[in-house]
C-alpha cells in the first residue's frame, strides 16, 4: 500500500482543491488521482467514524476480554483469575440454566416470529384494500417502547387481569398466573416477545414480496400453477436473501433478549425466566462482579458468533442471490 | 494501514485517559471557600430544590463552605456512587442507606475520631440507624432520617368490613381475624410484597426468624426465618386472604394498595405522606402484627458521610454536622420530607403527618426496632427474593425449599 504518512508529510492547508491554473505545480497529486492512488483524504475522512469505533467497539471489547480474566469488583482492587470466571461459569448450574432457558427463549421465539411475520406479509399482497394502514398497525409494537408494551401486557396476564377476566366471565374458568407460574412464564414472555418484534421483519418481507418480478408469478399462472404453488416454489426462492437477513438478525437479537424478563419478571419464578443478558446485567450492575459478567458477555459473542457462522454456511443451500 | 490504527488507538487511549481525570472531589471556589459536592439521590424537581436549599443554607451558615448538589435518580446512585468511589471521581459528601453501608464503606471515611474531636452528642440521635450506618464498629455516616417498618391501612375498608382498626401491638391471629373479614368480593387484606426489608420485617414480627444475622452475617437457611416465610405464603395460599403474585413487579403491593384493592400494605414512614397524598381513602398506620417469638420490626434510614478521596475532611465534617443538626433535620421533618434520625425533631414530623396511629405506632416501634444489618450481598439477596419468593407465595414451593435454592446461590 502506498500511503502518504500525515505525521511526518502533512500536505499544507487547502491541498484538497487543486485551483485549475495550479494543475501543472501539482502534477504528482494529479497524477495520484488518476491512478486511482491513495491520498490522505481517504483515511482522513474515515477517521472521525474510525476513532469512534476504536474508542467506543473495539476498546470495551478489548477491555472486557482483558476484565474477564479477573475478579473485578466495582469497588475495591482487582485480583487476576486467569480463566477462573470461565470455570465458574461453566460449573454453575444456574448459569446452565439461564444459558438453556436463552435458547429456548431463541428456539420458541424465532420461528413463531418469522412465520407471522412472513404470514402476514404473504397476505398483505397489493390486492389487499388499505394493505398500508395494517402495515402500519403491524409495525406499531415495534416501535412503541418494550417498557411501555410490557407494563400493557402485565395488565393482560395478571390474575384478574384481561386474559383472566374475560375467561372468567365468559367460560368460568379461571386463566393461569402466567407470570407467576414458572411453567408459563416463559412462554408468556415469549408470545409477548412475538407480538412485540414481528413488525419488523414483516416489513422487510413485505418489501422483499412487492419486489418478486411478475413475469415470474404470470409465466407460472401460466403454466398451471395455483397461489400456494407459486408462493412456495418463486415467491418464496426469491426472497430467500431477505428471509436469510430476518432469521439472521432475529436470532442475535434474540439471543440478547432482556427487557421483556427483567420488566415482567426479573428472570423468576426462581431461574425460569432467567436470560444470558440478564444475568450479565445482574452480575454487573447489581452485585457488581465486573469480571464474571464480563466472562458471561464473552460466552454470549461466542455463542452468536458460532450460530451466525453456522447460518453463513447453510446459507449456500437455500438462499438464492440471482433472480 | 497499521500505522493509522496504531495512532487511533494512541488517540483513543489518550483520551480515555483524559476523561478519567474529571472531577475532583474539592476545591476552592473563587472568593476562597471550599467547595465541595454532595451526591444525593433526588426524586424530582421538588426534592432537587428541597436538598439544594439544605445545601444553599448550610454554606451559608458556615460562611467558609460551598456545597454543591450532585443529583441522581435512587436506582442510579448506588451503582454511580460506586463507580465514582472507585474510580477516584467521588465527592466529598456521600450519601448512603443504611441497608448499603457495606457495599459502601470501603470508600468512606470511618467518623468516630471526627466525632470526638468535636464533641458531637450521638445519643441525641435515634440509636438504631447510630448502629445502622455502622460497620466493624465505625460509624460511617450521620443519620438524617430514620423508619421502622410498619403497617399501612385503608381505614375505608376497615370500617365498611366492620372491623375495628388494628391498634399498635396486635398480634399475628388478631391481624389473620381481621384480613379474613377484609378479604370479600375481589378484595384482600393485604397484597405479598417480596422487597427485603419488607418481608424480612414481617417475618422477624412474626417469630424473629431473621435472615441477616445481628452481626450482619447472611444465613438464608435458618430455619426459622424459612418458617416465618411459610406462614406470610400461607396467607396467600391457605388463609385466601392475599392474592397471588403476578411475576416479579416490585411495586404491586403498593399499587394494589393504592388502588383500593387491598387493606393494608407493609411499608416505611419515608413513603407515608406521598402515599396519603395519592390515597383517595383515610390513611392510618400500625405496627407489623406480632407473632410469638416475634414482635420485632426493622429500621431503616439514610445519612451522610464523607468519601475518602475527600481532601478537607474537617470541613466535611463541619458541614456534615450541620446538615444532620436539629435546625435542618427539624425543617425537613416540619416539611415532611423525612422522620428526623434525630429523636428530639421527630414530633414535628408526627405533627405535620397527621395520621391516626402515626406517634403510637412510632413509640410502639421505636421500643422494638432494631437495624436492618447491612450486608455485601444484600442486593443479590433482594434480587434473589425477587426472582424465588413468587414460587413459595404462589404455592409453586415449600418456603424452606425455596430458602434452600436461595442460599445455594449466595457466595458464602
Amino acid at each position: 500500500m502506498t500511503l502518504l504518512k500525515p505525521a511526518k508529510a502533512p500536505l499544507p492547508e487547502g491541498a484538497a482543491t487543486i485551483p485549475p491554473g495550479k494543475a501543472k505545480t501539482k502534477g504528482k497529486a494529479e497524477r495520484d488521482a488518476q491512478l486511482g492512488r491513495r491520498t490522505m483524504w481517504g483515511p482522513a475522512f474515515a477517521l472521525p467514524h474510525g476513532l469512534g469505533l476504536a474508542i467506543f467497539t473495539l476498546l470495551p471489547i478489548v477491555v472486557s476480554l482483558i476484565i474477564s480474566l479477573f475478579r473485578w469488583p466495582l469497588l475495591g482492587t482487582p485480583s487476576f483469575l486467569g480463566l477462573g470466571n470461565y470455570q465458574r461459569l461453566f460449573s454453575d448450574p444456574i448459569f446452565g440454566q439461564v444459558v438453556v432457558n436463552t435458547v429456548l427463549f431463541v428456539v420458541l421465539y424465532v420461528p413463531l416470529n418469522l412465520v407471522v411475520s412472513l404470514g402476514l406479509a404473504a397476505w398483505l399482497t397489493p390486492r389487499i384494500k388499505g394493505r398500508h394502514i395494517f402495515r402500519v398497525i403491524f409495525f406499531i409494537p415495534s416501535i412503541t417502547p418494550v417498557v411501555a408494551n410490557v407494563v400493557v401486557w402485565r395488565m393482560l396476564y395478571q390474575p384478574g387481569g384481561f386474559i383472566d377476566g374475560t375467561l372468567q366471565s365468559t367460560t368460568g374458568i379461571s386463566a393461569p398466573n402466567f407470570l407467576g407460574d414458572e411453567h408459563w412464564a416463559m412462554m408468556a414472555i415469549v408470545v409477548m416477545s412475538v407480538w412485540q418484534g414481528f413488525g419488523y421483519n414483516m416489513l422487510v418481507f413485505s418489501a422483499a414480496l412487492d419486489a418478486v418480478p411478475e413475469n415470474l408469478t404470470e409465466a407460472a399462472a401460466i403454466d398451471g400453477a395455483n397461489a400456494w404453488t407459486i408462493f412456495w416454489r418463486i415467491k418464496l426462492k426469491l426472497i430467500s436473501p431477505s428471509i436469510f437477513f430476518g432469521t439472521m438478525m432475529t436470532l442475535i437479537t434474540s439471543f440478547q433478549v432482556f427487557a421483556q424478563p427483567f420488566i415482567l419478571t426479573k428472570g423468576g419464578p426462581g431461574s425460569s425466566t432467567s436470560t444470558i443478558v440478564l444475568y450479565i446485567y445482574n452480575q454487573g450492575f447489581q452485585f457488581h462482579q465486573l469480571g464474571l459478567a464480563s466472562a458471561a458477555a464473552w460466552i454470549l459473542f461466542v455463542i452468536i458468533l458460532g450460530v451466525t457462522a453456522v447460518q453463513f454456511l447453510g446459507q449456500k443451500k437455500w438462499v438464492h442471490y440471482d433472480a | 494501514m497499521r500505522k493509522e490504527a496504531l495512532v487511533a488507538g494512541a488517540l483513543a487511549l489518550g483520551l480515555i485517559g483524559l476523561t478519567g481525570c474529571g472531577g475532583s472531589s474539592s476545591g476552592s471556589t473563587a472568593d476562597g471557600k471550599t467547595a465541595m459536592t454532595w451526591a444525593m439521590w433526588v426524586g424530582g424537581t421538588d426534592d432537587q430544590k428541597n436538598w439544594e436549599k439544605v445545601a444553599d443554607d448550610v454554606s451559608n451558615t458556615l460562611g467558609d463552605v460551598k456545597i454543591t448538589l450532585q443529583g441522581s435518580t435512587f436506582q442510579d446512585y448506588f451503582t454511580k456512587m460506586s463507580t465514582q468511589l472507585s474510580s477516584n471521581t467521588a465527592p466529598c459528601l456521600v450519601s448512603v442507606q443504611s441497608l448499603r453501608i457495606a457495599q459502601l464503606k470501603d470508600g468512606m471515611l470511618p467518623l468516630d475520631d471526627l466525632v470526638k474531636k468535636n464533641n458531637l452528642d450521638l445519643s441525641a440521635f435515634d440509636s438504631s440507624m447510630i448502629k445502622g450506618l455502622s460497620a466493624d464498629n465505625n460509624l460511617y455516616a450521620l443519620p438524617y432520617d430514620v423508619g421502622p417498618v410498619m403497617m399501612f391501612y385503608n381505614k375505608d375498608m376497615f370500617d365498611a368490613a366492620g372491623v375495628s382498626v388494628p391498634k399498635a401491638g396486635w398480634t399475628a391471629d388478631e391481624f389473620v381475624a381481621a384480613a379474613k373479614k377484609l378479604s370479600a368480593n375481589g378484595k384482600h387484606a393485604i397484597a405479598p410484597n417480596t422487597a427485603d426489608l419488607f418481608v424480612e420485617s414481617q417475618v422477624l414480627a412474626y417469630n424473629g426468624g431473621r435472615v441477616l444475622k445481628e452481626d450482619g452475617t447472611m444465613d438464608a437457611s435458618d430455619p426459622t426465618f424459612a418458617k416465618g416465610l411459610q406462614w406470610v405464603s400461607d396467607l396467600t395460599n391457605k388463609e385466601n386472604v392475599a392474592p397471588q403474585l403476578p411475576g416479579g413487579d416490585p411495586a404491586f403491593s403498593a399499587n394494589e394498595f393504592l388502588a383500593g384493592n387491598t387493606a393494608m400494605n407493609i411499608d416505611g414512614p419515608w413513603s407515608l405522606l406521598d402515599v396519603k397524598g395519592k390515597a383517595k381513602f383515610k390513611v392510618g398506620v400500625t405496627t407489623l402484627p406480632a407473632g410469638p417469638g416475634g414482635g420485632k420490626t426493622f429500621s431503616a434510614g439514610s445519612g451522610w458521610g464523607i468519601s475518602k478521596q475527600c481532601a478537607t475532611p474537617d470541613k466535611a465534617f463541619a458541614a456534615l454536622k450541620e446538615m444532620t443538626g436539629d435546625k435542618v433535620l427539624g425543617d425537613l421533618a416540619a416539611a415532611g420530607r423525612a422522620l428526623a434520625a434525630r429523636t428530639a425533631q421527630q414530633a414535628k414530623w408526627i405533627g405535620n403527618a397527621g395520621i391516626p396511629g402515626v406517634a403510637e405506632t412510632l413509640k410502639g416501634a421505636e421500643a422494638t426496632a432494631v437495624p436492618m444489618p447491612s450486608n455485601t450481598n444484600s442486593d443479590q439477596l433482594g434480587q434473589l427474593f425477587n426472582q424465588y419468593l413468587v414460587k413459595s407465595i404462589n404455592g409453586q414451593q415449600s418456603a424452606a425449599d425455596v430458602m434452600k435454592d436461595i442460599a445455594a446461590q449466595l457466595p458464602r
